[in-house]
């Protein structure tokens, strides 16, 4: 059975049906998103890892009683964010972490300085401390606002989207995002253009 | 899913931010992952009692991890049923023919005033078990109503009858002959139903 020609309701049927390696696919598929996700609400890449095997095992152990009410994706987003929040607040109780503990970022400098080609500001900045402090930030937002920021802005998911794996509203959604901005913009002025 | 497209942006800090989605390991690290994943996998269903894997299978039905307790109609039916057939099974539930209409029968008592005569059939006292008492009562076919009145911690059943039968009583609690003093008008606030009793349990 080739499962790369079946589209997501299929390949959850399948693992439905008890074929495992249809769940596979569906690993294969999404795993480099939600990937992101955590990563960017951990900024650590071996919690990432950790949280990544607990979100599939948990996917894979309740998928029988996926009844398709919603996309598989915004299903599967819903227990990684989940696990992630859970994961966050567990590590928030316990000693603080230091930031400077935090992961630097994954992709190498000449990638980040190719894609960041036009941002003038960006180009007279030591790119790596821009790492850093960009994974700083995040960190000192709320969990709540990190998250739309992760999803939002970095994995470009519309708002209604977005209100609908937080079992938010829209308006809440634009809400959470204005003021997660501005407390970006705080924290990293010293990168703005003056 | 539909992703934005990475357009730049005004504010360059937010632009910044949208490069982070390149942040991702390589193919490989995804594969060794759900390899890592079988391996784990198969370790779980080593070390796990089956019980165990049992509930969570069970468990995993019910819960919807996206969405906390939400169980399909299906489950919920099924659910209800096994609860009642393991409450009927333990005997948490039982129904006796002297519990039922208790209530409203002592309410005609009381407005009515007719014809009943209310007798003091036995107390509670060593030896003397009262559920089974009443069960006795509760065959006999002349008594109309039976309350289990308690109170100070002493346990009293009272039988009425409409013929005021009280040959019925004697000889019931402790091979004696029971008090039969009739007792003064009662009030709602004084009388407890049977069928405000606990239930029996019997395992």
């Amino acid at each position: 059975m080739d499962f790369e020609n079946l589209d997501d309701a299929g390949l959850v049927a399948r693992t439905q049906a008890g074929e495992p390696r249809a769940f596979d696919e569906l690993m294969r598929r999404f795993a480099p998103r939600i990937y992101g996700l955590v990563y960017n609400m951990t900024s650590n890449h071996e919690d990432t890892g950790d949280l990544l095997q607990e979100i599939f095992a948990k996917a894979y152990r309740s998928i029988g009683g996926f009844r398709g009410q919603s996309s598989f994706y915004t299903w599967l987003y819903t227990i990684a964010i989940n696990i992630t929040i859970n994961f966050l607040k567990k590590r928030n109780r316990q000693p603080k972490i230091s930031l400077n503990d935090l992961a630097p970022s994954a992709f190498k400098e000449d990638t980040l300085t190719e894609l960041s080609a036009g941002t003038d500001p960006v180009k007279e900045t030591d790119l790596a401390e821009l790492q850093v402090r960009l994974n700083e930030a995040m960190q000192k937002l709320s969990e709540e606002h990190r998250t739309v920021v992760t999803l939002f802005d970095i994995q470009g998911l519309p708002h209604k989207e977005i209100g609908k794996i937080l079992g938010i509203s829209e308006g809440t959604v634009r809400s959470r995002l204005h003021y997660a901005h501005k407390q970006l913009q705080i924290y990293l002025r010293e990168f703005r253009p003056n | 899913m539909t992703a934005k497209k990475l357009a730049p942006d005004e504010d360059p800090i937010l632009n910044f931010l949208r490069l982070k989605r390149h942040e991702t390991p390589t193919a490989d690290y995804f594969e060794r992952f759900i390899e890592e994943f079988h391996r784990r996998r198969s370790l779980e269903l080593i070390r796990r009692p089956i019980w165990k894997l049992a509930v969570d299978r069970i468990l995993s039905r019910l819960i919807d991890p996206a969405r906390g307790f939400a169980p399909s109609r299906r489950a919920t039916v099924g659910a209800a049923l096994a609860l009642a057939l393991v409450a009927i099974g333990f005997g948490a539930v039982t129904i006796k023919p002297w519990q039922t209409g208790a209530r409203e029968r002592l309410t005609t008592l009381l407005r009515g005033g007719e014809a009943q005569s209310e007798q003091l059939a036995f107390s509670e006292r060593p030896g003397v078990d009262v559920l089974s008492q009443i069960n006795k009562l509760s065959l006999d076919p002349n008594l109309d109503q039976i309350f289990l009145e308690e109170s100070l911690g002493e346990r009293k059943v009272r039988a009425s009858t409409g013929a005021a039968s009280i040959s019925t009583l004697r000889g019931i609690g402790n091979g004696t002959a029971p008090r039969h003093a009739l007792s003064a008008p009662r009030y709602v606030i004084d009388v407890r139903p049977v069928s405000h009793d606990s239930p029996v349990l019997s395992f």
